[in-house]
């Protein structure tokens, strides 16, 4: 009878904990977000930069971004500057298969991914200043994005979180 | 060997279908030329040949590999390492120099802005042409070239075009570099190199041998160059190619009043017909240029037919 009180009590925590941790994630992600199109609008500024002043050629500046970014948008550059350098790839086709990596470790919405991919298809194949154009433009919707990112930030974080707590207990109750 | 090093910068279908050409034709090919739509062509030493998708040549346009958009575009993605931005100049002046010192003749679509050329969009056409050095072809005129005590004496070379005189001044200039043990010593050289055509530089190295004593210009202007090259980098010898009007002439007759000795070259087939264009005239009343050689192709690109003491 203990032995049956004790493992239900076990499984009543187990339920509360995993319910309560996936509204943290949950959260988390909504917190992440934010952050993660801050550092890339600081990293494409960069790049704007780079272009700019012709002070290096795409592969290279990429990595100059995946050194000075914050991780995991690191990352993104990285893919992208190790696409470049096996040669046979376009800039556009890097871009794509880098962003659908993304997928695995940053939080980007379709909507940020679209932005990405839009710059992806210009970068590298035009004139300076309509790479600046370019980029300034995918910094604006990445500002835009991320405005938004925040109120969301602001209401649902908490809410998520709270909810995924409520939402383990409200499970419980109806089991027990 | 070039046609192999110019084939890391051609990417995808387009590559797989050069890389079977036979390697007897490869020896012989000048040029490579894409031009979307039309079929893959090479310019042999014995003339046009075309190239089938199984890399077989042909002499018939129809039997071809048809060059695709997609062909054009990695291939211009792959020579500019996806940064058309670091040459957009380069790409407005319609050529592109790869490593080996190979030159990429480009065409496309130009956007034009106030009567100027702004940018080039679809870059369809590509003319590859092969790099191929001749340490030593100067030799036979070197000895005209310098005094008994060995300086070197201002020297214009005359020629019509695709007689290999830039060949020549780079190969001049690089035995000046290096000297010549008991017939001239080292010089100190520097090349203006508007074009990128003597020096081949790419990413800030010459691809040609040009001397270990050379400083290269690469992508000044000449008449900017040649007076940074007179105050900041005292050379014995100023190289510079393709002399084109008032301008590049006052230029040089500075650098020659300054004590530099002078090699440049000139489009032309003689001296007479030289005086007559722009810039001729005040070349000739000078009297900068102390020796004069002549190129034409009679016998085959770089065929000395004088030199003329002045």
């Amino acid at each position: 009878m203990n032995e049956l009180l004790f493992f239900r009590a076990v499984l009543c925590l187990v339920i509360i904990g995993g319910s309560g941790f996936t509204g943290w994630v949950l959260g988390w992600s909504i917190r992440e977000r934010p952050r993660q199109l801050a550092s890339l609008q600081v990293a494409l500024s960069r790049l704007e930069t780079e272009i700019g002043y012709s002070m290096a050629f795409l592969p290279e500046a990429l990595l100059e971004l995946a050194r000075i970014t914050l991780p995991p948008v690191n990352r993104l550059f990285a893919d992208v500057a190790g696409l470049l350098k096996q040669g046979d790839m376009s800039s556009e086709a890097a871009w794509k298969q880098a962003v659908n990596r993304a997928r695995q470790y940053l939080v980007l919405t379709w909507d940020d991914e679209q932005i990405l991919l839009g710059l992806g298809g210009s970068l590298g194949i035009s004139h300076r200043e309509d790479q600046t154009r370019h980029l300034l433009l995918a910094r604006e919707r990445l500002r835009q994005q991320e405005v938004a990112a925040e109120t969301a930030k602001r209401q649902l974080a908490r809410l998520y979180n709270a909810l995924g707590w409520a939402a383990g207990m409200a499970l419980v109750l109806m089991l027990a | 060997m070039g046609y192999d090093q110019v084939l890391n910068y051609i990417v995808g279908a387009l590559r797989d279908t050069l890389g079977r050409v036979p390697r007897e034709i490869r020896a012989d090919v000048l040029e490579i030329r894409i031009r979307q739509a039309r079929p893959l062509a090479l310019v042999t030493v014995t003339g046009i040949l075309f190239v089938t998708a199984s890399g077989k040549p042909t002499t018939k346009p129809s039997e071809g590999y048809q060059v695709t958009l997609e062909d054009c575009r990695l291939t211009l993605q792959a020579m500019t390492r996806s940064s058309v931005y670091m040459v957009e100049d380069k790409l407005l002046q319609g050529f592109l120099t790869l490593p080996g010192g190979h030159r990429v003749g480009l065409a496309g679509t130009g956007y034009v802005e106030g009567g100027e050329l702004r940018a080039l969009r679809e870059v369809g056409q590509f003319n590859i042409r092969i790099a191929r050095q001749l340490p030593g072809v100067a030799t036979p005129v070197m000895p005209s070239l310098v005094e008994p005590d060995g300086r070197f004496l201002s020297t214009l070379v005359i020629s019509p075009p695709g007689c290999g005189k830039t060949t020549l001044i780079r190969d001049i200039a690089r035995q000046l570099s290096w000297g010549k043990s008991g017939f001239w010593p080292r010089h100190t050289v520097t090349i203006v190199d508007e074009r990128s055509e003597i020096a081949a530089t790419w990413q800030g190295e010459p691809q040609t041998d040009t001397g270990p004593c050379t400083d290269i210009l690469d992508g000044y202007p000449k008449t900017v160059g040649i007076l940074i090259a007179i105050r900041a980098l005292a050379p014995d010898v100023l190289v510079t190619d393709e002399l084109g009007g008032s301008a590049d002439v006052a230029a040089i007759i500075e650098a020659g009043a300054a004590g530099i000795a002078v090699l440049a070259s000139i489009h032309g087939d003689s001296w007479e017909n030289v005086q007559k264009r722009p810039g001729g005239k005040e070349l000739a009343q000078s009297h900068l240029f102390r020796r004069l050689v002549v190129l034409s192709q009679r016998q085959g690109p770089g065929t000395l037919e004088k030199v003329l003491l002045l």
